[in-house]
């Protein structure tokens, strides 16, 4: 109940602020400098080309007008034409947005596996060796560029030792792309029983997801260490020794305690990711959101960025929103 | 001082961090001595040569030096780290200090707006600041500043707010002390120690965040040299086996902005009261 | 009589960058059946550790330099393998700390961590802990136990919480109880309540107990031994009534003159500014420096326990010569 009540004063505030952010991108993008009129029809175009152009793109009407046509299009759930694919932008984000939010989740996938490892060691072995690199992997993981660091793994893994596929895009040249269902190949090709398709599109992930995860998992190494360092030392884990607990029992409590740190980062990384991945998406030709902003901004193609900033505030809400369900769980004290 | 130079002797990275970005500086100002070759000049019969006595990195595919290309991005992507991050101070601060000051309506509004600014992804908004600005070293330097800014905004605010409570604050009220000296001359010092330490974490990011920039062509232009174009013209020869043109400067990006970090720790540690 | 615990020279140190710290120096006591010891100290005493120490669950990095910790005359705490020690602590020796909601497990229901502390010593069904829990809770005087079961620690109040850490300590009916400091931050009238819980919760199970607290009045009315500590070392060791008699050590005596209605004839000056120093403890006696008779002899030579009377013995070389005989 309290849960139903709290999503009610979300949502409510989240269609006025959604409304917001659309009408001043909407003002913002259409004061970026040049006119896209001009860039599609090209140098040579004529002025009368480019005046016939713009009363097709609709450029010619006053700004309020244009929102509200925009507004009208978007309740029928129609996003625009991209004026550099031609596809509806609805179609290309729905193929976009799975393709980024695929390869978010495997890098964050990866980020906690290596972060948490590394902190598991710090904790209960701090002199170890593993420790001694994970201290080292802590300072250098934040001082490299990400798009440096997938170039590099792209020249060892595969150009030198030939273990990754081509790093050119999600699949290979002659596999099909599995039936679309969420737009994720991953689980599509798994929902559907195509090993293949599964097979493929995981060697392909492996590489830029692994990238990412090398650079973000020193956040999530540092956050879960210092926390599980403050829990082993805490009062009622000493105390839990005295009542004589068993070991695994202590260790599971730790653990156990360390998730809303844990949750808490994640969320933050996903959030930053969004935008952040962009620069991998392009090493890798990946095809998601990041480069389909890149190109849109390169030339001015409205629809497709009011479509992206539409999607990314999406988005972001609706991930606050799930995180913040997710720490109400795990943590009794929070109460919003 | 004597402080500054114990801390120094008792704190390895503390050490490091100060001789990297002493030494990238140093590269920086004397670039023109150093650099064997004019960074811009493009050599078409020197293309692709892998390290060597000639040339210590390596050529790229237009034929141009990398070593002294390595260096003289010193000067553009250090120097925009450096500056935006200082003018993102310069609004941040006096920013944060009215926010957390006047805590009302105006304190509000300002902490608003840093949160929206905040809330879109980052890189793409700086994509976009600079596409509509255009693309030189002046603009980025300005969209990293203004990019920036929130985060020192915060920071300020918070100290501002908690040492607004205290009593000597009260005091100076008490005096008849105008609001802008005591913002100024009593809250601004002591506000400013986390801020100068998320500052030198920042130049790094802003490294970073130019590198990026201009490797997808949204940063400083082409022929200038700056890593990250760098890295993207060298990305091309990975595939042939040619590593050299996208490591150098990678490894330049990398040394640099962990430079900035240690130095930061020493900072955190040098400015904070219990240290040991 | 047997002797339920007896500990015998026990120390404790920490080790840090400028050498080990002191923080037991020896420390001898010990406890009959049904005994109540009552163990008084200022802050910095070392009298948490001393508690810790006895489970043999120093927290780190406290170390445990020597002694034993014997129990029921057979088994040395501290030798046991931490498999073994765990099996005693919860199950034959309890502790009750200050602090309750600090002690607790923010993220885990009471209910659940008592039937975490019943299992962790009885092989059963959760459902079964579960009942046990709610019993328990209830015997501690929480109305509506099954539904406070299902309540966090942030949920409760001080005296609530401290009610469930008392819960944990019995749940397992040792046959020792430690209650250091149960009642350190409540409010005064919840003070006298859980008091009085702890006290009826001693007499109605037999436990033997140690009781460590700052409070002489509560030790005069409960208990039958005392002894009081300074510094990581005992220094008067006596039967409560001996010790309220003739309260012998100098030490003993400042505490004595700060009750507010018990004032002794002794007048001592308190020169309370001066600590000795875990890192750099004198060879002499750890009080001299506040000690108003200290001698020449003192400050080179450590006294130990003399005799007074059949039950009461003190640590101070101005007892060194007393009618029922000399050294221990």
């Amino acid at each position: 109940m309290r849960i139903l009540k709290y999503l009610g004063k979300r949502i409510a505030v989240f269609i006025p602020l959604l409304f917001a952010i659309i009408f001043i991108t909407f003002c913002l993008i259409r004061a970026l400098p040049g006119n896209p009129a001009e860039t599609i029809a090209g140098p040579n175009a004529y002025p009368e080309m480019i005046a016939s152009l713009e009363h097709q793109m609709g450029l010619d009407k006053p700004v309020l007008e244009q929102f509200k046509d925009y507004m009208v299009g978007l309740f029928h759930g129609n996003m625009g034409y991209s004026w550099f694919t031609s596809n509806n932008v609805t179609t290309d984000l729905a193929i976009r947005f799975p393709a980024t939010l695929e390869l978010i989740t495997m890098s964050i996938l990866f980020a906690v596996i290596i972060g948490v490892f590394f902190a598991i060691c710090k904790a209960y072995k701090p002199t170890g060796i593993i420790s001694r690199v994970a201290t080292v992997y802590g300072m250098l993981a934040g001082a490299f560029a990400d798009f440096w660091l997938g170039l590099m793994l792209v020249f060892i893994l595969f150009v030198k030792l030939k273990v990754v596929p081509s790093p050119i895009g999600r699949l290979d040249l002659f596999v099909t792309a599995p039936q679309h269902i969420t737009g994720m190949y991953l689980i599509d090709s798994l929902l559907t029983g195509n090993m293949v398709a599964f097979a493929d599109s995981f060697k392909h992930i492996f590489l830029p997801a692994l990238t990412l995860g090398l650079v973000h998992g020193a956040a999530f190494m540092k956050m879960t260490s210092s926390t599980m360092g403050e829990i082993i030392e805490s009062d009622y884990i000493h105390h839990a020794r005295s009542l004589g607990l068993p070991k695994k029992k202590i260790i599971g409590h730790t653990f156990r305690n360390t998730v809303p740190a844990v949750v808490m980062t994640v969320g933050s990384t996903y959030s930053f990711l969004l935008g952040g991945a962009v620069l991998i998406e392009n090493v890798f030709a990946w095809g998601g959101l990041g480069q389909y902003v890149t190109t849109a901004l390169a030339n001015k193609d409205y629809a497709a960025l009011q479509g992206f900033i539409i999607v990314a505030t999406l988005f972001s809400l609706v991930l606050y929103l799930i995180i913040d369900l997710i720490m109400m769980a795990v943590d009794p004290r929070i109460d919003y | 001082m004597k402080d500054a130079i114990y801390l120094l002797k008792k704190e390895r990275s503390a050490r490091v961090g100060l001789i990297i970005i002493t030494i990238v500086i140093m590269l920086g100002l004397l670039a023109p001595i150093i650099a064997p070759y004019d960074p811009v000049t493009a050599d078409g019969r020197a293309s692709r040569l892998a390290p060597c006595a000639e040339h210590l990195f390596g050529t790229d595919s237009n034929g141009m030096d990398i070593f002294s290309r390595c260096i003289y991005a010193i000067r553009i992507d250090v120097v925009i780290g450096v500056v935006g991050t200082m003018l993102s101070l310069l609004i941040g601060i006096p920013l944060g200090l009215v926010a957390g000051y006047y805590e009302g309506f105006i304190g509000e509004l300002i902490l608003r707006l840093a949160d929206l600014l905040q809330a879109f992804p980052a890189f793409i908004l700086a994509m976009a600041l600079v596409a509509a600005t255009g693309q030189d070293v002046k603009n980025i330097i300005y969209v990293i500043a203004f990019l920036n800014s929130p985060i020192y905004i915060r920071y300020v605010r918070a100290e501002v707010i908690s040492l607004k409570q205290r009593s000597y604050i009260e005091a100076c009220h008490a005096a008849g002390m105008s609001d802008v000296n005591i913002m100024f001359r009593q809250l601004l010092p002591n506000s400013l120690r986390p801020a100068m330490i998320q500052a030198s974490i920042n130049i790094g990011g802003a490294i970073l965040l130019t590198a990026g920039l201009s490797f997808i062509g949204a940063g400083v232009p082409v022929p200038t040299p700056e890593w990250g174009s760098m890295i993207s013209t060298g990305a091309n020869m990975i595939i042939t086996g040619q590593w050299w043109a996208a490591f150098f400067p990678g490894i330049s990006i990398g040394i640099t902005v962990l430079g900035f970090a240690l130095t930061a720790d020493f900072i955190r540690l040098y400015l904070n009261p219990e240290r040991k | 009589m047997k002797k339920v615990l007896d500990v015998k020279d026990l120390h404790v140190y920490f080790p840090t960058s400028n050498g080990d710290a002191q923080i037991l120096n020896g420390v001898n006591i010990s406890l009959n059946e049904r005994e109540m010891l009552g163990l008084v100290g200022e802050s910095g005493s070392g009298k948490s550790v001393l508690a810790s120490a006895i489970l043999g669950n120093v927290k780190k990095p406290g170390t445990i330099g020597s002694g034993q910790v014997i129990l029921d005359e057979e088994t040395d705490v501290l030798k046991l393998s931490e498999g073994d020690a765990q099996k005693i602590r919860g199950q034959e020796i309890a502790l009750i700390a200050a602090n309750a909601r600090g002690h607790l497990n923010p993220l885990i229901t009471v209910g659940q961590q008592l039937s975490e502390a019943y299992m962790a010593h009885h092989k059963c069904h959760k459902k079964e802990a579960w009942q046990k829990a709610v019993e328990m809770i209830s015997a501690v005087g929480l109305t509506d136990a099954e539904l406070r079961a299902k309540a966090y620690p942030h949920e409760l109040s001080g005296g609530q919480a401290q009610r469930c850490m008392i819960g944990m300590a019995l749940i397992n009916s040792p046959h020792i109880l430690i209650a250091d400091d149960a009642t350190n931050g409540l409010d005064v009238t919840v003070q006298a309540q859980i008091m009085d819980l702890i006290l009826e919760m001693i007499r109605s199970r037999d436990l033997a107990s140690i009781f460590i607290t700052h409070d002489l009045g509560v030790i005069a009315q409960c208990c039958q031994k005392i002894a009081i500590m300074y510094c990581g070392q005992i220094v008067e060791y006596a039967s409560v009534a001996s010790f309220f008699d003739n309260v012998a050590h100098p030490y003993s005596q400042i505490l004595i003159n700060s009750l507010p209605d018990r004032r002794d004839a002794v007048n001592v000056e308190d020169n309370s500014s001066f600590k000795p120093d875990p890192l750099n403890l004198s060879k002499g006696c750890l009080f001299c420096e506040r000690c108003k008779y200290a001698s020449d002899r003192c400050k080179t030579e450590q006294p130990p326990m003399f005799k007074v009377s059949e039950d009461h013995e003190v640590k101070c070389f101005m007892y060194e010569d007393v009618k029922d005989g000399g050294i221990e």
